[in-house]
């Protein structure tokens, strides 16, 4: 079973579990919801070590703040919003912009992904998919999660606002215009390769 | 419909027909245009944490969360004691001693000079600086701490 199956019951005999301090019951908890959390901060800072060790401030931190969590909203979208919590401060740290870049970056995806990528030694439409994933790697931090939050974890727009503290108008126009730079980007890379 | 409100259903078309296993075959070109690009953003990442890091964390959680229970009743009856101790030190001094400081303060205030009372003021004012300083860092602190 994975973490998109469980019910707010579930979820909610679980907490239950790890705040009466049965044993064991926080390794499942954290078994169940790594895989989202690694999603959540991996989209944002793109470094492994520094990914692993957010993973673990974040589940130090759901521990500690467990007794805080009511459950109207899923677990999952909590743990969601401490990972990404966690992973926005730690960018923040280092300076670096989670959100939208100027209009003149946003329209050199492909031009960013081509760097990171070697045309030569690849077929047309392996080139395309590595375009692609290039051009996902080059999008702001905010951009990258809001999609993979969207598509991988298919958490509703409402969920997701929950998540970044964002107005779902402004994650749907977040959607809407990274998924459109990224079309563009496709587009571009056909037109390259062929 | 305008432009983007139809590139909007178009991309979200894309996503359901890709979330139902592309069940949707005759997708317009506009929202085909997207399936590749729904494709890419559903594909699994590889998650580079170890086998044992659920066990470790609840191992290190468990390990914080006692040594945080067992120092704070310590610290915590330390505390009364100490208070206890010096109220009652205070209560005993006063009662010994408290007859003469009563009679002691008036001499006192008599020979201080003028300036006296804007020295008391700015103590009083350096007393107030540090304990907003120390309520602006708990705050801070408590915010910082918090799951957002």
């Amino acid at each position: 079973m994975d973490a998109d199956s469980h019910t707010l019951a579930d979820d909610q005999a679980l907490v239950d579990e790890v705040l009466a301090g049965r044993p064991g019951a926080f390794e499942r908890l954290v078994t169940r919801y790594q895989k989202l959390c690694w999603h959540v901060i991996h989209r944002m800072v793109r470094h492994a070590e520094d990914t692993q060790d957010l993973c673990q401030e974040t589940f130090l931190r759901v521990h500690q703040y467990l007794h805080q969590y009511r459950s109207e909203s899923a677990l999952k979208s909590w743990i969601a919003q401490v990972a990404y919590s966690v992973a926005k401060r730690h960018l923040e740290r280092k300076r670096i912009p989670i959100a939208e870049p100027s209009e003149a970056d946003g329209n050199s995806l492909l031009e960013q992904a081509r760097d990171d990528f070697d045309i030569e030694s690849a077929s047309i439409e392996s080139q395309s998919a590595a375009h692609l994933h290039a051009a996902i790697e080059c999008l702001p931090p905010m951009q990258r999660t809001i999609l993979t939050l969207y598509h991988l974890e298919e958490l509703p727009i409402g969920e997701i606002s929950l998540v970044t503290g964002l107005a779902e108008g402004t994650i749907k126009s977040h959607l809407f215009r990274s998924r459109k730079q990224l079309r563009d980007a496709l587009g571009e890379s056909m037109g390259v390769a062929a | 419909m305008n432009t983007d409100e139809r590139e909007w259903q178009a991309q979200e078309l894309a996503a359901k027909a890709e979330r139902a296993g592309n069940v949707l075959l005759d997708l317009d070109p506009l929202s085909a245009g997207y399936v590749p690009i729904v494709r890419a953003l559903r594909e699994p990442m590889a998650v580079g944490l170890s086998d044992d890091f659920a066990a470790r964390v609840a191992r290190l959680a468990a390990a914080r969360a006692s040594a945080a229970g067992a120092d704070s009743p310590m610290e915590n009856r330390m505390l009364i004691a100490l208070g206890l101790v010096l109220g009652l030190s205070a209560l005993a001094s006063a009662i010994i001693y408290g007859g003469n400081w009563f009679s002691a303060i008036p001499a006192a205030f008599g020979k201080l000079g003028p300036s006296s009372g804007s020295w008391v003021l700015l103590l009083a004012g350096c007393l107030g600086l540090s304990w907003m300083g120390e309520q602006v860092r708990q705050r801070n602190e408590s915010r910082t701490m918090s799951p957002r």
